[in-house]
């Protein structure tokens, strides 16, 4: 089998030194011509396995080439996600929708009005929503302070939910909500995220936003959704691109 | 012309390139027969110049051929062939463990022209080292020609050292066993294969061309006793005496001949008038001394005590001489010689103290001497057991003589912690035998743990952007990099810097040249990573930035290094694919 000594390298995960020395020193079953190396496959499979590194798993030439380009593939669909990524703010609140005149009793009425707004995504609970928000809210409100909370769960929501989302609900009249400063709350952004670590970065995401003075300033005159998912795609685009500034 | 190339890369062939042991036996053979004739061309020189000179003997300026003959042996290595002087083992040793057994051509012939001179003259020195270090050079330039990778030529080198001393000793166990206690230093079964093969070839090939004949054979057979095993533990303190003297005293006359400011020449040639001067009065100490071992084995050396002990020092004194001052050749055949002096005093004092017990023949014990003193000064307890088994063909001493070896090298090295050949190489930092950590750490380079995927900051940056820049990246280390020139001028670890990161006044104020550790320890590319792993204990680092002409070219951690160290060592200690 002939295949270049880069691939190989990376196939056993290897440096290319490492890989060229042991060859020069014929402590693998490799032998070098030009830049290829030339094996036999389960020769340097048995040698690998003795070594304890990670099995030189390829049957034949094509087949390898195969789980190359796959695994090219695989890299370029996790950039394309990292795009996503970057304005993963923006596609939640999209998601989500964004509400205004959102009325309820108290900060229980509250909370089961704004789940009633959560749009439907196949395998929806919004009684078990209701339930987990709920939860959360005895360990601690999540009213963060200056008027906004964000209730979300504490473990992402399980079955079929794929697409994180923040319903976004301004409220008819300003609701006690047991926040950190005691203020009571104007905007509500109902969090929910298939995952702890897309939900972490949304948190993250939108805190910077918050913390921001004038965006403070913008969303206490309840904008409408066009105006408000580009006011967040320019912060968004603010924080992925910091040199901008 | 296809064919052609692949006659001389035997190692692509498809089937040798999976299992090349047979193609290693093959070439061990040749190994063995090139090194066994080179062994045998030395020897027979040397009878030649012997029987020659033996004529110039009686005149009175007889004391000057010793001092032509060191003075000829260094003038050609220094200047002909451009060699260190030195008996070559060292140096065969060092090449195996570092570069693969890379040995020059020229080593091949130079030792073997040299310590012929040498010793041919009367120099007191052996034929041994000079022989292996032919053998070895053979072995190393034939796996070039055949372009075998490292392994497979340190494997030949080890076959020729092997096939060498086979072939001069007439003696191929002597040959596989020196090879792997001392030459290589590990006993795996892909090396053994060959290199018996080569010790055979070597050996059977002296036979044919010089009939197999055992060196020290001793006509009557020995009767061991009770009172000769005890008697033993005392040969063997001798023995260490003997062998700890004698390498001191081989150091010391290095050092002191290197104080005396004359040319390399003049300076051989005062080593060989002193040796041709002590030479007058013991002519024992001239040459490599075997003919005096034959008379003592056979019990037919004159002399008493007095004279005996007297020959033992100056031995000792004549090989200082002859080695320590510039004269080419080891100290195989010295130390058997020593030896049996030792044993056969020894065997003097017993018989004059105890008179009246009845000891085994002298001859025994001056058997017994050579093997004690060869295991201390090699502290190689069985090249020395079954080289005197093989050369003197006694088996029936055979266990006198393990009691002795085991001895004598245990007590040697409570004076002499290594071994003669490796003292050098260990004062240099150079004895890296395999599977140990020295070794490994020998093998990897910097390039192959440096790790690439830190993100480069500037010193004109604000701590608000430096924070951007901790955000995206994956590790705790940033190196500073002027933005114009590139040139590296510091370095940020983020732990350093961790109590700015909560105090959001300092985000605009602070730049990052004034948190940065503006001088660092660094380490070079070209770097040995025990160097760098010292480095790091002492300064208690994790990772060490790498520069190169100026730029920052990685970083090195202890993580990383302990992976590619593990490797390394489970790659190293896998004997066989």
């Amino acid at each position: 089998m002939k295949r270049s000594l880069e691939n190989i390298a990376s196939q056993l995960g290897l440096n290319l030194d490492t890989l060229e020395r042991w060859i020069r020193q014929g402590k693998i079953p490799v032998s070098k011509k030009g830049s290829m190396g030339i094996y036999n496959t389960s020769e340097l499979n048995r040698w690998a396995e003795k070594q304890r590194k990670t099995s030189f798993c390829s049957e034949n030439g094509s087949s390898s080439q195969d789980s190359d380009s796959k695994e090219e593939g695989k890299l370029i669909d996790s950039n394309s996600n990292d795009d996503i990524v970057g304005l993963l703010l923006c596609a939640a609140l999209k998601n989500g929708g964004i509400f205004h005149g959102v009325t309820g009793n108290g900060k229980h009425g509250i909370i089961e009005s704004a789940v009633e707004h959560i749009p439907d995504y196949p395998g929806k609970d919004s009684k078990e929503i209701l339930l987990q928000l709920m939860e959360r809210e005895r360990l601690t409100s999540t009213g963060i302070g200056q008027g906004v909370a964000i209730p979300h769960p504490r473990n992402p929501i399980a079955n079929g939910f794929t697409e994180p989302m923040i319903v976004t609900c301004f409220l008819e009249n300003e609701v006690d909500f047991d926040a950190i400063d005691d203020l009571p709350v104007f905007v509500l952004f109902l969090m929910l995220s298939p995952t702890v670590e897309i939900h972490l970065n949304l948190l993250s995401r939108l805190s910077f936003c918050l913390r921001d003075r004038s965006f403070m300033r913008f969303i206490r005159q309840h904008p409408d959704k066009k105006s408000f998912l580009s006011r967040i795609r320019e912060m968004e685009e603010k924080l992925d691109n910091p040199s901008g500034r | 012309m296809k064919k052609f190339i692949s006659w001389r890369h035997p190692g692509t062939i498809s089937i040798f390139r999976m299992d090349d042991r047979l193609l290693l036996i093959g070439m061990g053979i040749i190994v063995g027969l090139c090194s066994g004739l080179a062994a045998l061309a030395l020897n027979h020189s040397l009878i030649f110049m012997l029987e020659f000179l033996h004529d110039f003997r009686h005149y009175w300026w007889a004391f000057l051929l010793p001092a032509a003959g060191a003075m000829c042996s260094s003038l050609f290595l220094e200047k002909i062939m451009n060699e260190g002087a030195g008996h070559g083992v060292p140096e065969v040793i060092y090449s195996v463990s570092r570069y693969g057994g890379l040995i020059r051509l020229r080593s091949s012939i130079s030792r073997l022209v040299s310590s012929c001179l040498t010793i041919g003259s009367g120099g007191s020195a052996g034929p041994e080292a000079p022989v292996v270090m032919s053998g070895s050079a053979i072995g190393s330039n034939i796996a070039q020609f055949f372009f075998l990778n490292d392994r497979q030529r340190i494997t030949l080198v080890g076959c020729g050292a092997a096939g060498a001393v086979a072939s001069i000793f007439n003696a191929p166990l002597t040959g596989i066993i020196f090879t792997m206690e001392i030459i290589l230093g590990e006993w795996s079964m892909v090396n053994i294969i060959p290199i018996a093969v080569a010790s055979v070839a070597g050996a059977e090939l002296s036979r044919t061309l010089r009939g197999n004949i055992i060196a020290f054979e001793s006509s009557g057979s020995f009767h061991i006793g009770h009172p000769d095993l005890f008697a033993c533990i005392g040969l063997a303190m001798f023995a260490a005496l003997a062998s700890v003297l004698f390498t001191r005293t081989l150091r010391r006359m290095h050092k002191v001949s290197r104080k005396v400011s004359v040319p390399f020449w003049v300076r051989a040639a005062i080593g060989g008038c002193a040796v041709g001067l002590l030479g007058f009065m013991v002519p024992e100490v001239m040459g490599e001394g075997y003919h005096a071992i034959h008379d003592m084995i056979e019990g037919v050396f004159k002399g008493g005590i007095g004279i005996v002990a007297l020959a033992c020092l100056a031995k000792i004194l004549a090989t200082a001489l002859t080695l320590g001052w510039g004269g080419s050749g080891g100290i195989f055949a010295p130390s058997l010689v020593i030896g049996s002096f030792a044993g056969l005093a020894y065997h003097r004092l017993l018989v004059f103290l105890f008179p009246s017990v009845m000891w085994v023949s002298e001859g025994c014990f001056a058997l017994l001497g050579m093997a004690g003193m060869m295991s201390g000064i090699l502290q190689a307890p069985l090249t020395g057991i079954f080289l005197i088994l093989e050369i003197t063909g006694s088996y029936e001493v055979m266990l006198p003589l393990i009691i002795v070896s085991a001895l004598s090298t245990t007590m040697t090295h409570y004076f002499e912690p290594s071994s003669f050949y490796f003292k050098e190489l260990m004062e240099k930092g150079q004895l890296l035998r395999p599977g140990t950590d020295s070794r490994v750490l020998a093998d990897i380079s910097i390039r192959e743990v440096i790790e690439k995927d830190c993100i480069c900051v500037r010193p004109d940056m604000l701590l608000r952007e430096f924070l951007y820049t901790v955000q995206r990246s994956t590790r705790n280390y940033f190196p500073v990099e002027d933005q114009e020139s590139g040139q590296f001028v510091g370095m940020i670890r983020f732990d350093q810097i961790k109590p700015y990161f909560f105090n959001s006044v300092m985000y605009d104020t602070v730049i990052v040249e004034q948190i940065m550790d503006a001088n660092p320890d660094t380490v070079h590319y070209d770097d040995e990573l025990s160097e760098v792993l010292n480095k790091m204990d002492t300064h208690g680092h994790f990772s060490l930035p790498v520069v190169f002409n100026g730029r920052f070219v990685g970083m090195v951690s202890k993580a990383t290094l302990l992976d590619k160290y593990r490797d390394e060592l489970n790659v190293q200690t896998a004997h066989s694919f």
